[in-house]
């Protein structure tokens, strides 16, 4: 038993009523791949059931704070229609099943679960924004990765490093909105809210610029780099798409050699790409097992 | 005022620490909320109710100006953490453990407390924090022993763990057969939370007094006494805890009940950090008085309680 495993389930069933519901129909069927024993099963199911949803306003209150951090993401989500009521199956969704039981951040389930709503073509500018705003999410919770350094003779894309590959026009549309809503400042949260029909708008706060889709072009995509320096927020660069790929192969750690042949079959020579190679780890975009 | 953790068994360790008397607690920023209770206004105003603070902090955050200023005055305080989930070994990371270690010697508590549950779920990430009770049962208990007894060696303060508040408690121990295992295993002190006491004797169906005979009540160190809300969900009878000022009748009488059995008690907190000043006086009051005869606090107690607003000694 792990008391984590407990804590998850825990968890699980305060944000997913439909997962509850289905503990206590059977808790041996619906808690079968869970690490736990039948006798620990029971527990869940001793609690009074009403005891579960006290609070009808906690997933609202967690989402709210989720968007927070993908303010734009939600902008854009707003400007295609979206309601904020619309996003609370988030808690039921695999992806935030998922990293609850991997005790992972929920901000970073949120893409996963976005992405399996949203239409590919019909819903570019938010996936767009959301890929620029997932970046930056990751950054800024290099904290969080605990693995190891990679094994020797690999290499590995940084904690404080992201790639994303969004449609040409889209860094300069997400630019726009977040200078916008830093002027906002605090009124920037309730203006999200309110756009995605949650609220009121506040009084007196100035209104965003326009959200329009219309500089993006979905076949010229951009690459972006996004990296998090100690103790400053995440710097935002453009690259080529074939970097992105390149470094994209390394999210997981991977051998020098590896590493050196996705960037010769792009088309570099082998000492350009051992050059660029010792620059990204000189600047601590790749940390090398040595 | 600092007790040097030792090898000592919790017995002989237990008569180093302080007799703090009848304080007061508080988080980031809420001495700032309009209406809400200023702590130096009250040990000001009223000595022998503020005679400590409680400081619930979390590390991300530090101490707000408030704190800071309480403790710039020299006064005496203990550190209550919102942080740090005791059962996981994995949340003592070392950046959180400098930072914690930085704050307690900044506030230099007479000893640190908080509640023992989930803090938070994951990371420590924004939104993430949640505290839900701990899983009742002797394992988890065991596991959270560890984690007292790594906070105590670290941070060389006693660690009193206290029951938190919660709805929804999983597992098959009675919150007290789990807080006299934990204490035991632990070999630690308790602070015992009166009113979320009352809130899981009142969820579970039980008298107010369940589980009273075997529980150790040499181990408890410090009390919470607060205001909280009867509310009704779906038929459920549920307590809000709400650090109103409307105590609820099971928490005054456990308090009464726990102050004739409890002989190393050395503080007890009213949570009323969100009321105005004027409004919290008879709270504190009965406080006093009806800790007027327990051996210990008894000697600060009298002056506060027969005289009230004018402390005479």
């Amino acid at each position: 038993m792990s008391t984590r495993a407990l804590h998850a389930l825990t968890v699980r069933m305060l944000g997913d009523a439909a997962f509850r519901a289905a503990v206590y129909a059977d808790p041996d069927r619906a808690l079968a791949d869970e690490p736990i024993s039948p006798e620990e099963r029971r527990w869940f199911v001793a609690v009074d059931r009403r005891a579960w949803d006290i609070d009808p306003l906690r997933n609202a209150r967690l989402l709210t704070a989720l968007l927070d951090e993908y303010r734009i993401t939600a902008i854009a989500l707003a400007q295609a229609g979206w309601k904020l009521r619309q996003l609370h199956d988030f808690f039921a969704s695999p992806a935030c099943h998922r990293a609850i039981t991997a005790w992972e951040s929920l901000f970073m389930a949120l893409p996963d679960y976005l992405r399996s709503k949203l239409h590919a073509r019909r819903e570019a500018a938010s996936l767009a924004m959301l890929a620029i705003e997932e970046a930056i999410a990751k950054v800024r919770r290099a904290a969080f990765d605990t693995r190891p350094l990679p094994p020797p003779n690999h290499l590995r894309l940084a904690p404080t490093a992201a790639v994303a590959l969004v449609p040409g026009g889209a860094l300069a549309l997400w630019e726009a909105q977040h200078q916008a809503l830093l002027r906002a400042g605090h009124a920037a949260p309730a203006i999200v809210a309110h756009l995605l029909g949650d609220s009121r708008r506040p009084p007196g706060t100035p209104r965003l610029p326009p959200f329009s889709t219309r500089g993006l072009t979905l076949d010229a995509p951009e690459g972006l780099l996004v990296v998090a320096p100690p103790g400053a927020e995440p710097a935002i660069a453009t690259v080529g798409e074939g970097l992105v790929a390149w470094l994209k192969a390394a999210t997981d750690a991977i051998p020098y050699e590896a590493f050196l042949t996705h960037a010769i079959d792009a088309g570099l020579e082998r000492h350009e790409a051992i050059e660029i190679m010792e620059e990204l780890l000189g600047e601590g975009t790749l940390l090398s097992g040595g | 005022m600092e007790n040097q953790v030792s090898q000592l068994p919790f017995s002989q360790r237990v008569t180093s620490l302080p007799v703090l008397g009848l304080g007061v607690s508080t988080e980031y920023g809420a001495p700032a909320v309009p209406g809400a209770l200023d702590p130096r206004a009250l040990a000001d105003a009223h000595p022998d109710f503020g005679a400590f603070l409680e400081i619930g902090v979390e590390v991300a955050k530090g101490l707000d100006a408030a704190s800071e200023a309480w403790l710039a005055d020299g006064r005496p305080s203990t550190y209550h953490f919102l942080d740090i989930n005791l059962d996981d070994p994995d949340d003592f990371d070392p950046p959180w453990l400098a930072g914690m270690k930085a704050l307690v010697a900044r506030t230099r508590p007479a000893w640190i407390c908080g509640d023992a549950g989930l803090w938070h779920f994951g990371p420590r990430d924004r939104g993430h924090m949640l505290l839900l009770p701990p899983i009742l049962s002797t394992a988890s208990a065991d596991a959270m022993a560890t984690g007292i007894r790594t906070l105590r060696m670290a941070m060389a303060r006693e660690v009193l763990p206290e029951n938190p508040p919660g709805q929804v408690f999983v597992g098959p121990l009675h919150m007290l057969e789990f807080f006299a295992r934990l204490a035991d295993t632990a070999d630690t002190g308790i602070l015992l939370d009166l009113a979320h006491l009352a809130i899981f004797q009142r969820l579970r169906g039980h008298d107010p007094l369940t589980a009273f005979a075997d529980f150790p009540w040499e181990r408890v160190v410090e009390l919470h006494v607060a205001g909280g809300k009867l509310k009704d969900h779906k038929g459920l009878s549920w307590v809000d805890d709400d650090h109103g000022l409307e105590v609820l009748a099971d928490t005054w009488l456990l308090l009464d009940e726990v102050l004739d059995r409890a002989p190393n008690l050395r503080a007890i907190v009213f949570e009323c950090e969100r009321n105005p000043l004027a409004a919290t006086i008879d709270g504190f009051k009965r406080i006093a008085a009806a800790a007027a005869h327990h051996r210990l606090l008894g000697a600060q107690m009298k002056g506060a309680s027969i005289v009230g607003t004018e402390v005479a000694r």
